[in-house]
Formats: structure tokens, sequence, C-alpha cells
């Protein structure tokens, strides 16, 4: 899927074509609500606010500049709804049921116990961290998207997913998910 | 080599880049916590490697093109009532313009007659401004001599006649008067009614001659 197509899409969506409106919901569905599901650690309310994102995306489609690719664009609506959601709901955040976010056959050892445990130490990172992370290595943003999805400099956002994966380097350590057996073993 | 190296090397290999370094290689074997480190490291990646992402429900993206499209819809019909609403002012507007420049362009009805009104009540001051002449004051005077003799003439016709009705003619018998004591009244009567006619007339004649004295000293001092 490259940007002509995308480009080709929304000006679909602009003319009221209604078949188009729910390809680009389908094309861009998944990623919206993984990033918020991820952000929010709350499946329903990942829901909700994945909603309220493509009623952005869609009274703003307008203001989308065709050069810029659309995917950029998409998710940083998201990342600021997230964040508004985040401020609204002044409560801690809820853990997400990550085993029904498993796709396919059982966890291999303690796969299902470190997932669990990556998981929560992602979810009690702070925002910005947490931001940073689950884009670089879930969503697979290079670091200018980030910075400027993010509205920072690129060193802001080296510096905030470095501190983010030592977070989580000793909450795994903590944690015990280290064996032995590779602490003994080092490699790079 | 030292620890603090560790950490970029760390980063490095989370960021994807494979690390050939024999001197870190050789730090690990000699330093527990950085090997720690490194182990923890490559335990997150297999993690990250094996998270699954999290599934929409299957409905979601139904209910999102629903309401996406309801909230379209909403927005359609907001569009076309301000456009509905903009066109009615403007239409009104239009009207109110029209007719405000019709009623300033030509008078009709009414303002017509206002106007002629308003024309009307200023003919006293254009006259008041332009003083008559000597033989329009002299026409004057005898338009209005005229018509205060013919009043008087009238008027003393009437009362003549009035009295005239109430004295008894010479053929008639004769009456006591003694025994007629009321008829005498009527004669009274005329009487005072031949001197109010001559009042009458005498103030006419006065006014227009005082009405003529009146204008003829101006005519006099201008000349």
């Amino acid at each position: 899927m490259n940007s002509d197509d995308d480009a080709i899409l929304v000006r679909r969506c602009l003319r009221g074509d209604d078949e188009a409106v729910r390809q680009l919901v389908n094309r861009f569905q998944g990623e919206v609500f993984g990033l918020c599901v991820r952000l929010l650690n709350h499946r329903h309310d990942a829901e909700d606010v994945t909603q309220e994102v493509f009623l952005r995306i869609f009274r703003g489609l307008r203001s989308w500049d065709s050069r810029r690719p659309l995917r950029p664009w998409i998710m940083s609506i998201a990342v600021n709804r997230c964040r508004t959601w985040l401020s609204q709901r002044g409560r801690r955040p809820e853990l997400v049921d990550y085993l029904q976010d498993t796709v396919a056959g059982p966890p291999v050892d303690d796969s299902g116990e470190l997932i669990e445990e990556i998981q929560k130490a992602v979810a009690e990172l702070r925002l910005e961290y947490r931001t940073a992370f689950v884009l670089y290595h879930e969503q697979g943003q290079p670091y200018e998207e980030i910075a400027r999805l993010m509205g920072r400099p690129v060193g802001t956002i080296k510096t905030w997913l470095h501190r983010a994966r030592m977070e989580i380097l000793e909450r795994l350590r903590r944690r015990g998910m280290v064996p032995e057996t590779m602490k003994s073993e080092p490699e790079a | 080599m030292n620890c603090r190296l560790t950490d970029e090397f760390l980063q490095q290999s989370l960021d994807g880049t494979p690390i050939e370094s024999p001197e870190w290689l050789a730090h690990l074997h000699h330093c527990a916590d950085c090997r720690a480190l490194a182990s923890t490291a490559r335990r997150l990646q297999d993690g990250l490697r094996l998270l699954p992402s999290p599934l929409p429900p299957p409905d979601l993206s139904q209910r999102i093109v629903q309401r996406v499209l309801l909230d379209r819809h909403r927005a359609l019909r907001r569009t076309r009532r301000r456009w509905a609403v903009s066109l009615t002012l403007a239409a009104g507007l239009l009207v109110a313009l029209s007719l405000r420049l019709d009623w300033r362009g030509s008078p009709t009805g009414t303002n017509q007659r206002l106007t002629q009104h308003l024309l009307t009540d200023s003919s006293p001051m254009q006259k008041e401004k332009s003083a008559p002449t000597l033989r329009e004051s002299a026409a004057q005077l005898g338009e209005v001599f005229t018509e205060l003799s013919n009043e008087t003439a009238q008027e003393t016709v009437g009362q003549t006649r009035r009295w005239v009705s109430n004295v008894p003619s010479p053929d008639m018998p004769k009456i006591d008067l003694t025994a007629m004591q009321p008829p005498t009244r009527p004669l009274r009567e005329a009487g005072e009614g031949v001197s109010e006619g001559l009042e009458v007339v005498t103030t006419s004649a006065r006014r227009a001659v005082d009405l003529f004295l009146r204008e003829l000293p101006m005519e006099t001092n201008t000349d």
C-alpha cells in the first residue's frame, strides 16, 4: 500500500464515497486500535478512542497534506487522542487481559510470562516513554517519524526510548525473567 | 572497555544493529552486571517478537463506519441548514434594500401626499419672503371690500326682513296697543337686530380700513 493509493482513497472519501470510508477504516483500524490498547492499557477505552480517532480523521481529512504519507498523520491523531483521553480519565490505567490478544498457539515455556511482564513494564512507563517505545517497537516507526508525530526533536525521542528500555530491562531483571544460564553465556 | 559502553551497545542492539565488538564481548566475560543486562536485553527482544498485536473486536470496523457515516450525514445536514439560513438572510436583506431604494427613488401613495403636504406647508414661508406689490395689495383690498360689502348687504337684508315681518301693515285693523303688550316685544327685538347688523357692518368696514392703512405706509416708505 503506497501513498498514491492512500491519496486516491482519501479523494474518494472526500467525494462522499461510503465504500472508500469502509476501506480506509479497514486499512488503519488495526494499527490505531493496537496503539490505543498499548497506550491506554484498556481494551474498552481503546475501542471508544479508536472510534473517536476515526471520527476526527474524517472530519479533518481535508486538512491532510497529500504530499505527506497518510499513516503518520493518522497515528499522530491517535497519539494525541490517547493523550487527551488519559489526561481526562484521571485514574490509574487498568491492565489489559493480554491473553485475549494472543493470536494463535499456546505460549512456549515461560514466553507467556515474559510477554505479560513486558506488557506490565510497558504499561508502567510514563506516557511519553510508552508512546515512543510502542511506536518504535510495535508500530515500527523510525525515530524521525516519531519525532514529527510527537512534535519533539529526534534526540529527545532517542532519550525517551533509551530510558523506556532501561526501565523495562530493570523490571524484567527484578522479576527474574533472566535465567541464570543466560547470565553466564553472554551474547550480543 | 568499561560498563558505560555497555549501555551504548545495548541500545544499538535493541535498535536492531548487530554488535560485533570483541572488546565488548570480552568485557561481558568479566562483568556480571553487564552480562545480566545484556541477557535481559536479549530476552526483551525475544519477548517483543512474540508480543501479539492487540486484535480489534470483529464488529469494531462496522461500528466505526456507521458512526463516521452518521457523523458525515449530520455534518451535511448542518451545512445545508447553514446555507438555507444564510440564503434566507441574504434574500431578506436584498428585499429590504430594494424596498428602501424604491421608496427613495420614486415616491408613491402616502409618500407623494406627504411630499405635497410639505410643499404646501412651505408656501407661507415663501410668501413671507416675497413682499406683495402695491397693485397686489390694492387688488386684495378691493376683494376684501367686495366681500365685506356683500356680507353686510346680506345681513342688512336679513335683518330688514325680520323687522318688516314684525311691523303691522297700514290696512290692518287698529289694534289696541295696551291690550296687545306682547306684540311690542318683536319691535324691540327688530330694533336690536338692526343695531346688531349695523355693528357688523361697522366692524367690517373698520377692519377694511385698518388693512388698507396698514398696507399703504409700507409702499410709501419703500418708494
